[in-house]
C-alpha cells in the first residue's frame, strides 16, 4: 500500500457498510462512562507532588502603562513561593494562534489592554494562599484612555493600542471584497431588504473552566497539561516562549469539559504556568474562576452590521451588500479569519451575481474576542436571514419559495470561488417546511403566536491550515498488537464533541471489526501524529478521512493474511460479519479476525499503520481568497415556533424543527446532540446572553448574572437529519457542530414578526428590547393614526 | 474557587448556638446558598460561621425557619392550604439549590446590587462601596447614607400579604413580631432591631390566613436561577364575590420588601373588577422606584410592577370571574 500520503483524492470505501458496522447507529460516546461515573479526569483532578498553585494578576484598569509592580506583602503570604513579573524572560515574546497577527504574550506589559489583563502572576503552595498573594501585588499605572467603541476606534490616533495596527488608526483588520456589479444590482433592484444590526458579545461559557498544569520534567523537558482544543498550536507558542525547541516540549490534553472556540487560542496563562514552572523547578497548576474564564472571553464578537440584499422582479437575488465593524476587544487572536468570515460566509446557500462586502476588525480596551462556534457566521447570518424574510414580504412570496429558488445547487462554484459538491439544502427546506406546517401556520397563527424560517450554511473545516505547511492537516495511526485490541493515534482533540468515538468508529469499519476492539489515545504530542486541532468544524471531515485510511492500511495487511491462509486472493476478501473476512465469490471461505491476525503478525511483529489528510487545493486567486475554503459544506434550515407575551416582550420558544445536511450521520446521537446543543446555545445569544460593561468593566462575568438558557427555556426540538453524502468526506460526512448555531437566531426573529409583527435588529432580543420595538410600533400608529385624522 | 478559612460552627441547641456567638464576629448559615457564594467573593467574611442544620427548634413547625425550600415547595399542607407560599419557594433559585437554602436563609436573604455581588477583584478595581469595603455609594451619589441594593428574596411578599408574623429567639428571650414591622429600609442594615444574636425561629400565619386568595407574580429573565428583578404577591379576602380586604406587597423594588396599604384601601369592598385592578396596578407603577443596580432597567422592572400587579390580583379572582 501507498501509504496514502500525498493523495488528496478522498477514501473510496465500498458503498456498503460492513456488517459488524456502527456507522449511521446511536452509540454513547466512548468516554460517557467515564464521565457519568465521575471517573474522568479532567485538569482540575490532577496532582502532583510539590504543585504550586499560580494565580494571575490582573490589570484593574482598561488602558494604561505599567509603571510598577510592587510584590508588596504577597511575599509574606504563608505558602508564597514565586512571582512572575514584567521584564522577567520569556514574558515578553509574543505569540498567537494565527502566525499573521502574534500580538499577546505572558505577561502585558508595559502595556494592559484591558481590565482582567495579566500584569503578573503568583505561585504558592496552595489555591487560598495564591488567591491572598494575589490580591496584596500592588499594581501602579499610568492610565491612558480606554477605547470602548468600536467606531471611535477607527479614527486615527496618537497613540495606538497595537504597533501594527492599520496606518494609525486601531483598525486591525481590513477586507474589501467585491464581485459582480453591485451597484447596478442595487439600482436596477425590483425590491431590497436590509438594515442595519447590533449584535452583543457572547462568551462560550462552557462547563469546566480553563485550566493547565505545567510540570518541569526530570530531564529538562516541560509537559503542559491543558484543557485546550488546540494542543498543537499550544505546542508551537510554548516552545516559542520557553524559546525550547519542540521535542523538549509535550503537550497533553485530558479530558475537557467544552470548549466551543474558547478554548482554541493559545493562552497567556499556559505561558505563565510553564515560566513558572521553569523557574521554582515545581509543578504548576492554573484553574480560573468563572469570572476569569470571562475575562479571558475569546467569545462572539460584539458586532454592527449592515446589509442590503436585493431581487428582481421574478423574486432572484440580485446582489449583496454588507459591511461589519467588528469589536476585536484587546487581541487578535483569530480575528483575521472572523473579519473574512462575516462576509465570505454569507455567500451561500444562496446564488448571487453581486456580492460586496466591507469589514473591519478593530482593538479596542475590552476582553478579547475571539472563535466561537459558528464562528464569523452566525451575526451576519441573522442580518441576511431576517433580511430575506423582509424580502420575501415584499415580494409577496413565502420564505421557503424565497429560499429554495435561489438555491445554490450541488456541484457548483460561488462568485468568490466556494466549490460546491454535495448539497442537500433543498431537502433541509422541504423537510421542516412539512414537519412544522408551515403552509397552515405562516401568517396564520393568533396575535403573539408567531413561526419563522433562518438559514445556514457552513464550512466542514478550513482547507486552509494557519500555517503555511506541507504536512498534512491530520494523521492518525493505528496499531495492533498479539492483545487484538486496535489503538488509534492521534492529536484530534475530543472535547466533549465525541472525535474519539468518531475515529473508533471510522478505524473499526475501515478494517471490519467491532468498534469495542477500538481505544483512542488523542492526547499526548509525546505519542500522537499531528491533527491540527478542533475547530473550524474540521475534524470528523479531516481525521475520520485519515483514520479511514489508516484502517484501510490495516484491513489490507490482514486481507493479505487471509490470502496466505487459504491460497485466495487478497482483494477478494471482505468483512463478513462476527469479525470474519469472507471471500465474496466464495462464503464458504471464511477467515476469523483472531486468525488473520496471528498470521499478519507472524514473523512482522504488531501491525502498524498510517492515514493522512490534505484538503484538496482549491479557490480563486483574488485576495483573501483562501477564506472561507472548506472541502465541502453543510447546509440547515430551521424552523422555530413561539409564542410573545406582549404586555412584558417575553419570548416563549415552543418548538423547533431542524433540518441539517450533514453527509452522512455517523452517530445518529452525537449528530442530534451536536445540533440540539447548538440550538441551545443560539437561543441563549438571540434571547439573553450578552456580555455587559460598565465603561471598561465586564459587569456580569457570573453565570447567574450572564444568562444561559436553563433546560425550562429549551423547546422541544425535533432534528431532522438530511444525508446528502457528500464525495470527499468519511463515509460521506460532513460538520455538524457549528453550522447548526446560526440558523435559530434568525427563525427565531422571523418568528416574533410573524407573532407580534416587529423586526428586532438587537442580538439578544431580550424582553425589554421586543417591548421597545412593541412600544415604538405603537407610538408610530398613534402618530399615523393622528395624521390621519388631520387629513381626514 | 475556594472559600477562604474561617471556623465553623455546629451547634446542635440554640443555647450552644447562642454561647458561640461570643467567640467573636460571625455569620449564621442556613443553607449557605448565598453566604458562601458571596465568601467565595471575599466579601464581608466572618471568622466564626454558625450553621442551625442542625438545630432541631428550627425545623419544626409548618414555616420553621431551618425548613429547605424544597421542603416548602413540597409540603402537602401548604400546597393545599397556603399555595402561594409553596408556589413562591418554588421559583426560587434551581431545584438543586432548594434542596440546600432555607426557609429562614430566604426570609433574611442579604441584599443584592451589581456593584457589591462581585469578586474581590472586580470590587478593588471599582473602588467598592457602602455594603463592603468602601465609604461611597456607586448607584446614587448621595443615597444619605442608605444602601440601596434590592432586597430579593420571594418568601417575604407572600408572607406579607398574609400579614405573617416572624418568631426570632435570642440568648436572653424570645420574641414575636409582625413580617411587616421587621425589615429596615437600608440595604446594610436591614432590620429594625433585629439583634445579630438574635436568630429568626420560624414564621407563623394569622388565624385567618386561609380565609385568604394569595398569588405571587415573580419577573426574571430565565424561569430558574435568577432572582426577582420583581415581584409581587397580591392577597385578597373575598366575601360573596366582594373583595374585603386586599394587601399588596412587593420584593426587588427596594432595599426592603413593602406592603402598599395605600394603594389598595381604596378598593377594599369592592368587586374588585377590572378597572379596579388598573388603577391599583398603574398606583404600583408609580410608587416602586427600583434602582439601576440588577441586571434589567430601572424603568423595564417598573412598567412591569404593574404588569405583575395586575396578573397576581387578577389569578386572586375566583375562577371564571
Amino acid at each position: 500500500m501507498r501509504d496514502g500520503s500525498a493523495s488528496p483524492d478522498p477514501v473510496r470505501m465500498s458503498q456498503e457498510l460492513t456488517p459488524d458496522t456502527t456507522i449511521g447507529q446511536r452509540l454513547p460516546l466512548v468516554d460517557s462512562w467515564e464521565k457519568v461515573s465521575g471517573r474522568g479526569v479532567y485538569i482540575e483532578d490532577m496532582r502532583f507532588p510539590n504543585m504550586l498553585h499560580a494565580r494571575m494578576v490582573r490589570a484593574s484598569v482598561a488602558h494604561g502603562l505599567v509603571r510598577r509592580v510592587d510584590l508588596g506583602t504577597a511575599r509574606r503570604v504563608p505558602g508564597f513561593v514565586a512571582a512572575l513579573v514584567p521584564g522577567e524572560r520569556g514574558t515578553d515574546i509574543h505569540f498567537g494562534v494565527l502566525p499573521i497577527s502574534e500580538d499577546e504574550t505572558a505577561l502585558s506589559a508595559p502595556r494592559v489592554l484591558y481590565q482582567g489583563d495579566i500584569v503578573a502572576a503568583v505561585a504558592c503552595e496552595d489555591e487560598l494562599a495564591a488567591r491572598d498573594a494575589a490580591l496584596a501585588v500592588r499594581v501602579e499605572y499610568e492610565e491612558r484612555a480606554p477605547v470602548l467603541r468600536p467606531k471611535d476606534a477607527l479614527q486615527e490616533t496618537s497613540d495606538p493600542l497595537h504597533a501594527r495596527s492599520v496606518g494609525g488608526t486601531n483598525i486591525h483588520k481590513t477586507v474589501d471584497q467585491a464581485f459582480g456589479d453591485v451597484e447596478r444590482a442595487f439600482a436596477e433592484a425590483h425590491a431590497q431588504a436590509g438594515g442595519e444590526f447590533r449584535f452583543h458579545g457572547v462568551n462560550h461559557a462552557f462547563t469546566e473552566p480553563i485550566g493547565c498544569i505545567a510540570v518541569p520534567e526530570p530531564d529538562g523537558r516541560m509537559t503542559l497539561y491543558s484543557a485546550t482544543q488546540v494542543p498543537h498550536y499550544v505546542h508551537l507558542a510554548l516552545a516559542k516562549v520557553l524559546e525550547m525547541p519542540l521535542h523538549r516540549i509535550r503537550v497533553v490534553k485530558p479530558l475537557v469539559g467544552g470548549g466551543f472556540g474558547g478554548k482554541s487560542d493559545p493562552f497567556p496563562h499556559e505561558m505563565v504556568a510553564a515560566l513558572l514552572a521553569r523557574k521554582t523547578g515545581r509543578p504548576v497548576k492554573v484553574i480560573f474562576d468563572r469570572e476569569e474564564v470571562f475575562l479571558n472571553n475569546h467569545g462572539r464578537h460584539p458586532t454592527a452590521y449592515r446589509l442590503q440584499v436585493a431581487a428582481d422582479r421574478e423574486g432572484r437575488l440580485t446582489g449583496l451588500d454588507a459591511h461589519a465593524l467588528i469589536d476585536g476587544g484587546a487581541w487578535a487572536s483569530f480575528g483575521v479569519v472572523t473579519t473574512y468570515y462575516n462576509g465570505v460566509l454569507s455567500q451561500g446557500p444562496y446564488r448571487l451575481p453581486a456580492f460586496r462586502y466591507g469589514g473591519r476588525r478593530v482593538y479596542t480596551n475590552k476582553p478579547p474576542s475571539g472563535a466561537m462556534r459558528g464562528h464569523g457566521a452566525v451575526n451576519a447570518r441573522f442580518a441576511l436571514e431576517t433580511s430575506l424574510d423582509e424580502l420575501a414580504e415584499q415580494l409577496g412570496t413565502d420564505p421557503f419559495d424565497l429560499r429554495a429558488q435561489n438555491a445554490l445547487p450541488p456541484n457548483t462554484v460561488t462568485l468568490n470561488h466556494l466549490r460546491i459538491t454535495s448539497n442537500g439544502f433543498l431537502e433541509c427546506l422541504e423537510r421542516v417546511r412539512s414537519a412544522s406546517e408551515w403552509d397552515r401556520k405562516f401568517r396564520r397563527l393568533p396575535y403573539g403566536r408567531g413561526i419563522g424560517l433562518g438559514c445556514g450554511f457552513y464550512i466542514s473545516g478550513s482547507a486552509l491550515p494557519i500555517h503555511r505547511t506541507r504536512t498534512p492537516q491530520s494523521t492518525v495511526h493505528v496499531k495492533i498488537d498479539v492483545d487484538g485490541g486496535v489503538t488509534i493515534h492521534s492529536m484530534a482533540a475530543d472535547i466533549g464533541q465525541g472525535s474519539d468515538t468518531m475515529l473508533a468508529q471510522c478505524v473499526a469499519e475501515a478494517i471490519g471489526v467491532r468498534m469495542l476492539r477500538c481505544r483512542v489515545l488523542a492526547k499526548d504530542t509525546d505519542t500522537a501524529p499531528l491533527d491540527l486541532g478542533s475547530y473550524s468544524s474540521r475534524v470528523t471531515f479531516m481525521a475520520g478521512n485519515a483514520a479511514l485510511r489508516a484502517g484501510e492500511v490495516i484491513r489490507r495487511k490482514l486481507t493479505h493474511a487471509c490470502a496466505r491462509l487459504t491460497g485466495r486472493r487478497a482483494e477478494d476478501f471482505v468483512p463478513g460479519g462476527d469479525e470474519t473476512y469472507v471471500h465474496r465469490d466464495e462464503p464458504s471461505i471464511r477467515v476469523r479476525y483472531d486468525d488473520a491476525l496471528a498470521e499478519a503478525l507472524a514473523d512482522n511483529g504488531a501491525l502498524i499503520a498510517k492515514g493522512v489528510y490534505r484538503a484538496p487545493k482549491l479557490g480563486g486567486g483574488h485576495k483573501g481568497s483562501g477564506a472561507g475554503l472548506s472541502p465541502t459544506y453543510s447546509y440547515q434550515a430551521f424552523v422555530a415556533e413561539l409564542e410573545v407575551d406582549a404586555e412584558t416582550g417575553f419570548v416563549k420558544v415552543e418548538k423547533v424543527w431542524a433540518a441539517h445536511d450533514v453527509g452522512k450521520a455517523l452517530n445518529v446521537t452525537a449528530v442530534e446532540g451536536q445540533i440540539e446543543g447548538s440550538i441551545h446555545m443560539g437561543l441563549g445569544q438571540a434571547l439573553s446572553e450578552e456580555m455587559r460593561y460598565g465603561g471598561g468593566q465586564l459587569l456580569n462575568g457570573s453565570l447567574l448574572d450572564y444568562k444561559i438558557p436553563t433546560p425550562l427555556e429549551m423547546p422541544e426540538v425535533e432534528v431532522h437529519i438530511v444525508e446528502s453524502n457528500d464525495p470527499e468526506g468519511p463515509l460521506g460526512a460532513k460538520e455538524c457542530g457549528e453550522g447548526a448555531l446560526a440558523p435559530i437566531l434568525p427563525a427565531v426573529a422571523n418568528a416574533i414578526y410573524d407573532a407580534v409583527g416587529v423586526r428586532l435588529r438587537e442580538v439578544p432580543m431580550t424582553p425589554e428590547r421586543v417591548l421597545a420595538a412593541l412600544e415604538d410600533r405603537s407610538r408610530r400608529e398613534r402618530r399615523a393614526g393622528v395624521a390621519a385624522g388631520k387629513s381626514a | 474557587m475556594r472559600l477562604p478559612d474561617f471556623t465553623l460552627h455546629q451547634p446542635r441547641t440554640l443555647a450552644q448556638a447562642f454561647a458561640v456567638t461570643r467567640d467573636g464576629p460571625f455569620d449564621w448559615l442556613g443553607g449557605g446558598t448565598d453566604l458562601l457564594c458571596n465568601y467565595k467573593w471575599r466579601i464581608n467574611v466572618r471568622a466564626n460561621v454558625i450553621s442551625l442544620r442542625r438545630v432541631p427548634e428550627l425545623r419544626q413547625g409548618l414555616l420553621g425557619a431551618g425548613r429547605t425550600l424544597s421542603e416548602v415547595e413540597h409540603d402537602p399542607v401548604l400546597r393545599a392550604r397556603y399555595p402561594a407560599i409553596a408556589q413562591a419557594a418554588s421559583m426560587i433559585a434551581t431545584p438543586l439549590i432548594r434542596q440546600s437554602a432555607t426557609l429562614g436563609g430566604n426570609l433574611l436573604l442579604d441584599t443584592r446590587c451589581w456593584h457589591f455581588n462581585q469578586t474581590a477583584e472586580w470590587r478593588f478595581a471599582h473602588g467598592s462601596c457602602l455594603k463592603a469595603e468602601a465609604d461611597v455609594c456607586r448607584v446614587l451619589p448621595d443615597p444619605g447614607n442608605l444602601c440601596v441594593a434590592a432586597y430579593s428574596g420571594d418568601l417575604a411578599p407572600v408572607l406579607l400579604a398574609y400579614d405573617a408574623r416572624v418568631v426570632l429567639a435570642g440568648p436572653s428571650a424570645s420574641r414575636s413580631l409582625p413580617l411587616r414591622e421587621f425589615y429596615a429600609a437600608d440595604g446594610i442594615r436591614r432590620f429594625r432591631d433585629k439583634k445579630p444574636d438574635e436568630v429568626l425561629v420560624r414564621a407563623e400565619l394569622p388565624a385567618d390566613a386561609e380565609h385568604w386568595t394569595v398569588r405571587y407574580q415573580k419577573l426574571r429573565l430565565r424561569q430558574a436561577f435568577d432572582f426577582p428583578e420583581g415581584g409581587v404577591a397580591a392577597a385578597v379576602r373575598w366575601d360573596h364575590g366582594w373583595a374585603a380586604d386586599i394587601r399588596l406587597a412587593t420584593t426587588a423594588y427596594d432595599s426592603i420588601p413593602l406592603l402598599h396599604e395605600d394603594l389598595v384601601a381604596p378598593h377594599r369592598g369592592s368587586s374588585l373588577d377590572d378597572e379596579a385592578i388598573e388603577q391599583i396596578a398603574q398606583a404600583l407603577e408609580e410608587t416602586v422606584r427600583p434602582m439601576k443596580n440588577t441586571s434589567m432597567s430601572p424603568s423595564y422592572r417598573k412598567k412591569m410592577a404593574r404588569v405583575l400587579c395586575r396578573r397576581a390580583l387578577q389569578d386572586c379572582r375566583p375562577q371564571g370571574v
